[in-house]
């Protein structure tokens, strides 16, 4: 149990300088999965597989993303609680937004590609053209996205609310801000 | 191992604040009453108590604190701002 803990929320325990470390790890290795497995973080919470990538891009990608997420994330602690300091919402931004690096990896061998394509050819012709392992892989990508997102949500929720002392049903609307803006807002940034 | 006792702060029955309304001498069976406020400090929960008291003899470092209870910084300053709130609410009480 307090394992399972320590996976949805670090920030009781751990202090931020150790989370900020990993963190970094995490991006640097999730950007190079990235370019290795050729997917681009071209928004918040979302994934393009592209034909090539350069080694900066998905460096620039997801720097942008946490910078996004880190200012919203810190003007929100701000004004719930003055006292919140800049190096616990770093840590939050870096280690919640860590599990979608993992979304890279759906891209391993071009399945994702294949599978896409296998899939959108459904619409162009009657004849059904996908195979049964691309199904399988479809579901089970779906199914990952999902444990990812929650798994994200949980993390960014309770690093916020250890940061900024969040409590009460207004710090949850405002915490819900953040992710909603970063989308918007990444979603308007043009791709490099 | 001792039983801890908890000192009641609260009327089981009609959930008033309690007072203490007789001191005795266990040396010389001295008995004093009156009514007394019980001090602020010991309307906080004991884990409170015992956060006060670890913080002052840690010095008053909240970074020290983390250490010994094996908790982030913010978690042990979240935790000391919550007994700064119920110490104000306490006060404000009294005054009422």
């Amino acid at each position: 149990m307090k394992k399972f803990k320590s996976w949805i929320n670090p920030f009781e325990r751990s202090s931020a300088s150790q989370l900020i470390i990993l963190g970094i790890v995490f991006y640097v290795l999730g950007s190079l999965s990235a370019y290795l497995f050729n997917v681009r973080f071209d928004n918040f919470l979302h994934i393009a597989v592209v034909e090539q990538v350069e080694l900066w891009q998905p460096f620039l990608d997801n720097l942008i993303i946490l910078a996004c997420l880190f200012v919203l994330l810190f003007v929100l602690g701000k004004s719930i609680n003055s006292k919140t300091r800049g190096i616990d919402i770093l840590s939050t931004a870096l280690i919640g937004y860590a599990p979608f690096y993992l979304m890279s990896l759906s891209n391993i061998n071009d399945y994702s590609s294949k599978a896409t394509h296998e899939l959108l050819s459904i619409t162009e012709s009657t004849a059904m053209n996908i195979s049964t392992f691309s199904i399988i892989y479809l579901i089970i990508l779906s199914i990952a996205s999902i444990l990812i997102l929650v798994w994200i949500i949980a993390l960014l929720y309770n690093g916020f609310k250890t940061a900024a002392n969040a409590k009460g049903v207004k710090s949850i609307v405002l915490f819900v801000l953040a992710p909603v803006a970063t989308v918007i807002i990444t979603l308007f940034t043009p791709l490099f | 191992m001792p039983i801890l006792k908890k000192l009641p702060i609260i009327c089981p029955s009609c959930e008033a604040s309690l007072k203490v309304s007789s001191l005795s001498c266990t040396k010389c069976d001295t008995l004093i009453s009156g009514s007394y406020d019980l001090p602020i400090f010991l309307k906080l929960d004991q884990e409170e108590q015992d956060f006060i008291l670890s913080f002052v003899l840690s010095g008053g470092s909240l970074k020290a604190m983390a250490k010994q209870m094996d908790r982030s910084y913010p978690t042990v300053r979240n935790k000391l701002d919550n007994i700064i709130d119920n110490l104000n609410k306490l006060k404000q009480d009294e005054k009422v």
